[in-house]
């Protein structure tokens, strides 16, 4: 932002005031109470005295923040019992996402499953308590992707099953975007997850099973459609508790983009025949060629390689995203602090439009029908820590974040069998529960649950 | 209770007509408020805040947008009744101290604030024999919870401003000019007209705009911070404060030439005035608060609030 003048500064430090408002005012003022002479009245003094500027500041209402991946560890990982239920967490992680993102595509149900998804899915990330929250509300899921992935879940063994890497890297890498998790005790979540692994690994004959043989990479690359993943698979799956960590780390956010990780899963499939043994290898490289390999393969047909595209990494963002609407309606975002923004495509489920390298796959029947007509918004209500977004506009357009717009969900506020379809020209959101959404035709509607009910006032 | 102007008589007609609907909401015979009291205190705060002259349909639209229930509960307390104070307690307790701890941000500065806040409002502190609560002082036009809010950021500000003040001066004995530098004077070059156009072109700022200057550029607030103090988006406060700072500078050099000096001239006083602030860095940097930490702002804070009165003398 630019700079004012020296004396400019100099004068605004000597306005002084008298009279403060009293604590009713001040309160009332924060509370958006206030109208007319007598707010314009609290405004003027505000403008002189910093004292209570500071206090209004510091009395506004607590704003809750979305921290999704904030639990803290527990301890309970070093039990060997619970180890198991944290492999068939892991496990029902994967197979909870994918079905999760299909889920995802009906915009009506966005956003009560973000919200669900979303603490049940971060727990994981956590070595903490991960296998009973997530297993228990994806306990269906878990069974009908039992049966097919179950070389994968095989594939969850660390050091000697190869394609534990692999699952863990190739979720690792659609899901880049949202902010990384903190590994709670990543190793110990490691060695849990590949010791009762083994358990798992009945029926899966061939491929994932546990052989600590070493084979050659090449040769399973070869055999495999997509040479570079399967390479970057196998090269990955050498990695060790720690590196599987670091991944599995990455595969915890919530928002993966749900055609990715399908196509991450159906590179295991693919991988399956060729599937080897791990070879050693430098840990580091592995991950690293992994990840621009599937980069590279995941693209086989489907989309959604913009996930996989080096897009800024969410782990990486430190600066909270800062949101604006241009001159022409287009909604946009700065991860920078406002030095650059780029327009964000709240249709293009989970991909970056700037960087949409891919984004053009036949993804109708996933994707919501969006109309071709691109939304002009009007109205962005954001929340303090810029992470929760709602964005309105032509048409009704609602869309919301919980991720700083690395997702949207399309809203419909209807109440009674009447949807919200005018113009959105206001959002106002005093907390992330409760907010007031304006059409241009007058309409007021409202909710107290963070969109997912909606009610009408006039 | 509080002893004022006196009652007009529309005040007490608005009052009167409302009473039984009010009343009614309050909830006053569960926490123990006789329904005169609570008449009384109704005409109370429509006569602190409104001018005698109010009509009375102003009176009444007035008193339907206060928080009745928690003004009977506030009063209630004040009045000393236990049924009050404990339905006080168990919806208010917690977020006293869950505020102050939000406020003060460390723990023990937080309990000291919210257990000094909470003596208060109980009212340990006699008068005449009488128990003054802090809670006599409601008038309903916040949320009680807010308003608790408020009277503990103030506490926050006064304390903290009040110690360091005294540790400011101190250093400043030993630092001498780092502090004694009276930043807040122009500069005794500075350009008459520079000045008074400087001056004019702050006063045609509105209100609002002037806070959102003095915010973001004296005390360093982030654009979230000041979107949410005014109730309005964060891209609104952006767009202004570009705006602002752009047509600040045009304004006052227009206001310059306005005054007869030729537009280098009037360039090269700002320009002058803006180069001093890259030179003087030890300065600026004592005076600015860039956003910083909350302890380096809990320091650079109160030498704004010195220097200020400083500069008056």
């Amino acid at each position: 932002m630019q700079n004012i003048p020296k004396i400019v500064r100099a004068k605004l430090q000597r306005l002084t005031a008298e009279s403060h408002p009293d604590a009713d005012l001040l309160t009332a003022f924060a509370e958006q109470s206030l109208a007319g002479r007598e707010r314009d009245h609290v405004v003027e003094h505000l403008a002189r005295c910093g004292d209570c500027r500071e206090v209004v500041s510091l009395a506004l209402p607590p704003e809750l923040e979305l921290q999704p991946l904030k639990k803290t560890g527990a301890n309970w990982f070093r039990w060997p019992v619970l180890r198991w239920a944290a492999v068939a967490a892991g496990v029902a992680l994967i197979a909870s996402i994918v079905t999760m993102q299909y889920r995802r595509q009906r915009p009506t149900e966005l956003a009560s499953n973000v919200m669900q998804a979303k603490p049940a899915i971060t727990t994981p990330a956590q070595s903490s308590q991960p296998a009973s929250q997530v297993t228990v509300p994806r306990t269906e899921v878990w069974k009908e992707t039992m049966a097919a992935p179950r070389r994968q879940a095989v594939a969850v063994e660390p050091k000697p099953a190869p394609s534990v890497g692999t699952i863990f890297h190739g979720s690792a890498n659609s899901p880049n975007r949202t902010g990384g998790p903190s590994a709670g005790a990543p190793n110990a979540f490691g060695r849990a997850i590949g010791g009762p692994i083994r358990g798992l690994n009945v029926a899966p004959s061939r491929s994932l099973a546990f052989a600590p043989a070493s084979e050659n990479p090449a040769s399973a690359a070869t055999a495999e459609k997509n040479p570079g993943p399967a390479q970057a698979h196998q090269a990955v799956a050498v990695a060790g508790a720690s590196q599987m960590v670091e991944v599995q780390a990455e595969t915890a956010p919530v928002t993966t983009h749900p055609v990715a990780q399908s196509q991450a899963q159906e590179q295991f499939v693919q991988t399956e025949p060729a599937d080897q043994a791990p070879v050693p290898a430098d840990q580091s490289e592995a991950v690293g060629k992994a990840k621009p390999a599937l980069a590279q393969g995941a693209p086989s047909g489907m989309a959604p390689a913009p996930l996989l595209h080096p897009g800024p990494n969410p782990m990486k963002i430190l600066a909270a995203p800062r949101w604006t609407i241009s001159a022409s309606g287009a909604l946009q975002r700065s991860l920078d602090g406002g030095k650059t923004w780029l327009d964000v495509d709240v249709r293009a489920d989970g991909s970056m439009s700037a960087k949409a390298a891919r984004d053009d796959a036949p993804l109708s029947t996933k994707k919501q029908s969006t109309p071709s007509v691109t939304t002009v918004f009007r109205a962005v209500s954001v929340s303090s820590n810029a992470i929760e977004v709602w964005a309105g506009g032509s048409g009704g357009a609602l869309y919301h974040t919980v991720d700083a717009g690395n997702h949207w969900a399309r809203v419909v506020p209807s109440a009674v069998g009447v949807a919200l379809a005018a113009d959105i020209i206001s959002i106002q959101f005093s907390d992330p529960r409760n907010g007031t959404v304006t059409t241009s035709n007058a309409e007021v509607w409202t909710t107290a649950d963070d969109g997912q009910t909606w009610h009408k006032q006039r | 209770m509080r002893a004022g102007r006196p009652i007009s008589a529309q005040v007490q007609s608005a009052v009167a007509n409302l009473l039984a609907e009010l009343h009614a909401i309050s909830g006053c015979e569960k926490i123990g408020l006789a329904r005169e009291s609570f008449a009384a205190i109704l005409c109370d705060v429509a006569t602190k805040y409104l001018p005698t002259e109010t009509t009375e349909a102003e009176v009444r639209t007035f008193l339907l947008t206060l928080r009745i229930e928690e003004l009977a509960l506030a009063r209630a307390c004040a009045a000393g009744h236990n049924s009050a104070w404990e339905a006080f307690l168990i919806r208010y307790r917690e977020k006293l101290y869950q505020s102050a701890l939000r406020i003060a941000r460390e723990d023990s500065t937080a309990r000291d604030l919210a257990d000094s806040l909470y003596a208060e409002l109980y009212g340990t502190t006699t008068r005449d024999g009488e128990r003054i609560s802090k809670l006599a002082s409601f008038t309903g036009r916040g949320s009680l919870e807010g308003w608790l809010r408020t009277v503990l950021a103030q506490e926050f500000v006064n304390r903290y401003r009040r110690t360091k003040r005294l540790v400011s001066l101190d250093e400043e004995n030993e630092d001498g000019a780092q502090f004694a530098a009276p930043a807040p004077e122009p500069l005794p070059s500075a350009d008459s007209r520079l000045e008074s156009s400087t001056d004019a072109a702050l006063a045609s700022l509105p209100s609002e705009d002037r806070m959102v200057l003095a915010a973001y550029y004296l005390e360093g607030r982030t654009l979230a911070e000041i979107a949410r103090m005014l109730g309005v988006h964060e891209s609104t406060i952006s767009r202004k404060v570009d705006k602002l700072a752009k047509s600040l500078r045009k304004k006052i050099l227009t206001g310059m030439m306005q005054q007869g000096m030729a537009r280098r001239q009037a360039e090269e006083a700002l320009e002058v005035d803006v180069r001093d602030l890259q030179v003087d860095i030890r300065r600026s940097l004592a005076q600015e608060s860039p956003p910083a930490t909350f302890l380096e702002k809990k320091e650079a804070l109160p030498l704004q609030q010195k220097v200020a009165p400083r500069a008056k003398s």
